[in-house]
């Protein structure tokens, strides 16, 4: 039996033990109405018995007088006698008489007349002499009568109320145990409902203790796993660009190449798979920012173009007019997922193309409904495959993913981002003939001068193009994610301290475009290059890593630069050194064991502020780039964030930066 | 002439006829129970006066219940009170029913048909004298549980002398 079921069972039986006492309570009230009516009209009757009786003596000493007179006739005189003889048959018969003295009053009465029955119906002649002499007994015995019922008339009334209990006594007492049984076991029965809600009370405490646990578990996991692979990967990726930049003949070209295109491939699958994990463990928090749109769409257009080109297709942005300029939300989500669904379809096109269309469904409770539609000419979904592709690892057929590579998580993940977005992601494909994906979501929406949206639209479409070039590596993830928003995060808080964050839309978009303008669409090393070099000579420099392997990374990328490097292995070395001697840029791993990059800063800054030293600039390098965790480094004094894996280029901009704000 | 004694002789067919249909006979004994009020049979002036014979010849029958009044089953026999009503052909709604010692009562004249009360006048067999609740006890026929209730106490009036219908 269910414990369900079992509650019901409880409910039942508790409204039926109600339903009996209710019911026993309306019968008893009623039984003793009656009873009450019962006593009132006995005692009444009582006393009305006793006044007719006196009554008729009365009546009958007075026709004995009028009868003497001659005033009536014999057979009045019999009437009367006949009356009063009736009165006290009647009332010797009520039941409270016996054993009382009235009784004993009206035996007397009844004895009487019997006694002197031949002479009232006899001959009046007989009667005649007697008459007086029964008047007086009459009288006598009238008196006599009502004298013993004043003084009776206490007695008799408790004799009416015993009377009248005695009739109704047991049932009173089986009723009275009947609703004190009912009570009890309703008492008891609310007792066990508290005592099990308590019960169930604790044990859902318990439960929710157990699962926060479990997801503080399962957070510190991700944490870990994302600390432990990408230490590593950095330490390969780093390298093998050191390598790639490093005379090299072709053999050893085309080495470097496969080397550094698998150390992609598995960055992007492990970004994938903590990803995955973190929508399932529902740790995914979706930004709230403003963006732009449009500009967003003509990026990741652009983004793609070249790819698209080189297999020969066209790719075509098809925008509704009606299309909101502005929209708040989650950019870098948004993105990844158009991005995914742009690189699958060029990925599984061999001729044609791609459209993308975009279309404002609804608009409603200050939300924007919005659906992009990727379609393609491509090889197509089969209608088994279907459901499986947006299965986490699986792809549509088993040699797919031989021929086209690709994690096989990108659907899973899109398809997770548009539910978090109160959409959805759907299919429609004919094979052999094309795809088209259809991501719905939910767009918060901001309205905002246009002169100023025009002007930020503008700038950003002009740098778009060597936006593109800037990140030619990851298709299948967001391509903001890895290089360009970190290095956009970069130069925001690169802005102002601790204060600087990505709430003007606007402001972020002309730090976009400032920065992007500098740069030409250079391979590795950017624009910053050598000037980076020039603006940062002479700087004392400090690399804070528990991982040798990225202290490693980083003093290469630094080997062109005219610095005094030095490196220390934790939070604690990071503090005593910045002490005891100043430095001008500091490179704070976040994640340390013992004392972390947040804490190490806070110390620094502390010391900085007693001593009035200069202030170093402190960058944290790091791979955990959300804006909740950005928010904390710069609030624990920290001045901008390198993302991890370290990119060369990345590395060069922030240097570049960073010198010129010295210099300035 | 002729006229006339057409005349005369179609008023007596008249008044024999309607003479035939329930005819109240004169009370020859002594009256033992007058009614009188909206009634539309009379034999005294503007009242329907009864003896033992005329109420004898009514629907007598004997029963046998209980009482509020007595110990045990007894037996009444007795003219049925919705005879006497249809025997004065009474009008009224109800009744003031009045005893011999002065004692009276209400009864609504629906009881007669709705409760079978009966004129008892003999009980157990034997003739009532006053001292007994006669000539005439109005009873109402009950169960014996129904009588422990008494629920017609007042109306089962005893020493009946006289019934008064009202509208």
């Amino acid at each position: 039996m269910s414990g369900l079921t079992r509650r019901y069972l409880r409910i039942i039986f508790a409204m039926a033990v109600l339903g009996c006492l209710v019911a026993t309570i309306l019968v008893m009230r009623s039984h003793l109405l009656r009873e009450d009516q019962h006593l009132t009209h006995s005692m009444s009757t009582v006393a009305w018995k006793v006044s007719e009786t006196i009554f008729e003596a009365q009546r009958l000493e007075k026709d004995l007088l009028r009868f003497e007179y001659g005033e009536i006739d014999k057979s009045a005189l019999e009437l009367s006698a006949e009356l009063f003889w009736s009165r006290i048959d009647v009332m010797r018969r009520t039941e409270v008489m016996d054993g009382t003295e009235l009784y004993d009053e009206l035996n007397w009465a009844e004895a009487y007349l019997v006694e002197h029955e031949g002479l009232i119906f006899g001959p009046a002649e007989e009667l005649r002499p007697r008459l007086r002499e029964m008047r007086e007994d009459i009288r006598r015995w009238r008196q006599a009568f009502r004298h013993t019922w004043i003084g009776q008339r206490e007695r008799n009334r408790e004799l009416v109320i015993e009377a009248v209990a005695a009739r109704t006594g047991g049932m009173q007492a089986m009723s009275e145990y009947l609703i004190a049984g009912c009570m009890i076991a309703l008492a008891l029965y609310m007792a066990m409902e508290l005592a099990l809600s308590h019960r169930a009370h604790e044990r859902e405490r318990r439960l929710r203790r157990a699962e926060e646990q479990a997801n503080a578990a399962k957070s510190a996991f991700l944490a870990n796993v994302s600390h432990e692979v990408r230490t590593p990967l950095n330490g390969v990726l780093g390298m093998a660009e050191e390598l790639a930049d490093s005379p090299l003949d072709d053999d050893q070209k085309k080495l470097v190449k496969v080397i550094r295109s698998s150390g992609e491939l598995l960055l992007a699958t492990i970004n994938d798979v903590l990803d995955l994990s973190k929508i399932e463990a529902g740790r995914i928090e979706l930004e709230e920012q403003p963006f732009d749109l449009r500009a967003r769409l003509a990026e990741c257009r652009e983004l793609h173009l070249p790819a698209a080109r080189a297999r020969g297709l066209f790719l075509d942005l098809h925008i509704d007019d009606d299309l909101p300029e502005m929209v708040v939300g989650d950019m870098l989500r948004v993105s990844q997922v158009i991005n995914n669904l742009v690189s699958n379809a060029i990925k599984f096109t061999e001729e044609g193309g791609v459209d993308i269309f975009v279309r404002a469904l609804a608009r409603s409770g200050g939300k924007w409904k919005l659906s992009v539609s990727v379609r393609d000419t491509g090889i197509g979904v089969s209608s088994n495959a279907r459901d499986q592709i947006f299965r986490p690892f699986v792809q549509a057929e088993a040699d797919t993913t031989r021929r086209y590579g690709g994690t096989g998580l990108g659907l899973t993940i899109s398809r997770n981002i548009c539910h978090l977005m109160d959409g959805d992601l759907t299919l429609a494909s004919v094979p052999g003939r094309g795809s088209t994906f259809t991501a719905t979501f939910e767009l918060g929406y901001m309205s905002m001068r246009s002169d100023a949206a025009d002007v930020a639209r503008q700038q950003v479409g002009a740098a778009a193009a060597d936006w593109t070039a800037r990140v030619p590596r990851s298709r299948d993830r967001a391509a903001a994610a890895d290089g360009g928003d970190s290095v956009a995060l970069d130069l925001l808080s690169g802005t102002g301290r601790a204060n600087s964050t990505r709430s003007d839309a606007q402001g972020r978009q002309a730090d976009a475009e400032t920065a992007l303008s500098d740069r030409a669409a250079q391979p590795e090393e950017g624009q910053h290059g050598p000037s980076a070099r020039a603006a940062t000579a002479g700087c004392r420099i400090l690399i804070v890593d528990d991982s040798q392997t990225n202290r490693f990374v980083l003093r290469r990328f630094l080997s062109g630069f005219d610095v005094a490097v030095q490196e220390c292995g934790s939070g604690e070395e990071a503090v005593d050194l910045a002490r005891s001697a100043g430095f001008d840029i500091i490179f704070m791993d976040v994640q340390m064991p013992g004392m972390d990059g947040e804490e190490a800063t806070r110390r620094i800054r502390a010391h900085e502020e007693e001593s009035g030293a200069d202030q170093a600039c402190i960058v944290a390098a790091t791979a955990n780039i959300m804006r909740h965790q950005i928010d904390g480094y710069l609030a624990a004094g920290m001045d901008t964030v390198l993302s991890k894996p370290v990119r060369k280029a990345d590395f060069l901009d922030l240097m570049g930066r960073l010198g010129h704000k010295r210099v300035a | 002439m002729i006229f006339r004694n057409i005349l005369a002789v179609a008023g007596a067919a008249w008044l024999a006829a309607t003479a035939a249909l329930a005819q109240l006979p004169d009370a020859d004994g002594q009256a033992i129970l007058v009614v009188a009020g909206d009634i539309a049979q009379t034999n005294a002036g503007e009242e329907a006066h009864f003896d033992v014979d005329m109420l004898r010849n009514l629907d007598w029958v004997e029963i046998e219940t209980y009482t509020s009044f007595t110990e045990g089953p007894q037996r009444f026999a007795g003219p049925t009170l919705a005879s006497l009503l249809r025997a004065v052909e009474a009008q009224g709604s109800k009744m003031t029913a009045t005893a011999l010692n002065g004692y009276f009562v209400s009864i609504p004249i629906d009881h007669a048909q709705a409760h079978d009360v009966i004129l008892a006048m003999e009980h157990n067999g034997e003739r009532m004298r006053v001292r007994d609740k006669g000539p005439i006890w109005v009873v109402y026929p009950l169960s014996e549980s129904a009588a422990r209730a008494k629920p017609f106490d007042t109306e089962m009036i005893w020493q009946l002398q006289r019934l008064e219908v009202q509208p």
